[in-house]
């Protein structure tokens, strides 16, 4: 998929990868990666600021932790603003998603005329 | 071949500036590039953390996004400070002014003309000050994080903090004038208990007036090296 089309959608894409539970950067990207079917492959870079991002907004919280491999590391979890956020953009998505599949369609018929 | 090592020092030091930024990051990086090595399984050490540094992307990049986030947090966090700064001004004077009558202490009339100029001057560079940082905190509040690229964010970034520097300038000249204020009532007063609430009011409002200079200039020192870490960042999106 195209990167630019994703990053337009990065914010919504990771509060919906972080809605099942908390996790860390890497755990957040594996998940984006595996609900979306490998379609979604971004540098891994690039969901840091996006979480950073969405922390300084209220979305997310954060805490650092002592992973089993001893090293430090940071778990992001949704907060209730979050939440609100995900499920208000989950609508709009799903309008947008609405009104071009139809627009779409109707290119497509009228592409093959019956 | 570039090595998790040397990839994490070049993140860290482009995040110098802030040393609890850096490390924080350095951290966080790390734990990923770890986890990606150690799920990159059949393949070999070095060839794995090639391969994990290809999939993260430039350092400089990175570095420049999360330096300009910081950098709007610190502008945001000055914009709140202020208003706190502004309150306890505000406080210190209505005490102040509460003491006075209180105790029954007014400017003696030859010190009147000047303790008038310089309430006056206090009075104007004290709602100037709350003006601009009303101005600023609501333009933070209002549409703060919808943003474009790492340049227009930093661009954004200067403009709040000329704002910000603009109400700083009123609340010291107002501070300025509190503290003169305060001298003209007590000159033609015996040193007492009852004098140091006035000078304890006046000392806690410089206080914070300085606490919020040492801070702004923080702040503002950052501007530089994070402006050409999002000029490297331009510069990596032309290329």
């Amino acid at each position: 998929m195209e990167g630019e089309m994703l990053k337009g959608h990065l914010d919504l894409i990771v509060l919906a990868a972080l809605a099942p539970r908390p996790a860390h950067g890497y755990a957040v990207i594996e998940e984006i990666r595996r609900k979306s079917g490998q379609a979604f492959d971004l540098p891994e870079g690039t969901i840091y600021p996006a979480l950073h991002r969405l922390e300084q907004t209220g979305m997310l919280s954060s805490r650092w932790l002592i992973a089993e491999s001893g090293r430090r590391r940071r778990v992001y979890a949704l907060t209730r603003l979050g939440r609100r956020a995900l499920a208000k953009r989950q609508a709009v998505w799903r309008e947008f998603s609405q009104a071009i599949s139809g627009l779409l369609s109707g290119a497509k018929r009228g592409k093959n005329p019956a | 071949v570039i090595v998790i090592a040397q990839y994490l020092d070049s993140l860290a030091s482009a995040l110098s500036f802030d040393r609890a930024l850096a490390q924080a990051v350095r951290d966080e990086v790390e734990d990923h590039l770890r986890e990606a090595i150690a799920a990159d399984r059949g393949v070999a050490g070095v060839q794995a953390e090639g391969r994990a540094l290809a999939r993260f992307g430039e350092p400089y990049a990175l570095a420049a996004e999360i330096a300009v986030l910081s950098l709007a947090k610190q502008t945001q966090k000055t914009s709140v400070f202020t208003l706190l700064a502004l309150l306890a001004a505000l406080l210190a004077m209505k005490f102040r002014v509460a003491w006075y009558a209180h105790m029954e202490w007014t400017i003696s009339e030859e010190w009147k003309p000047l303790g008038t100029l310089v309430l006056s001057i206090d009075r104007y560079a004290f709602w100037i000050s709350v003006f601009f940082a009303a101005v600023f905190w609501a333009s933070i509040t209002a549409g703060w994080f919808a943003s474009g690229n790492c340049m227009d964010f930093l661009k954004r970034v200067q403009i709040f903090l000329i704002l910000a520097m603009t109400s700083l300038c009123a609340l010291l000249v107002s501070v300025a004038g509190d503290a003169t204020l305060t001298i003209l009532q007590l000159l033609p007063l015996e040193w007492s208990m009852s004098v140091l609430v006035p000078v304890a009011l006046t000392s806690a409002e410089i206080v914070c007036a300085c606490a919020l200079v040492m801070y702004f200039l923080a702040v503002a020192a950052n501007i530089r090296p994070v402006r050409a870490l999002a000029d490297r960042r331009q510069r990596l999106d032309q290329t």
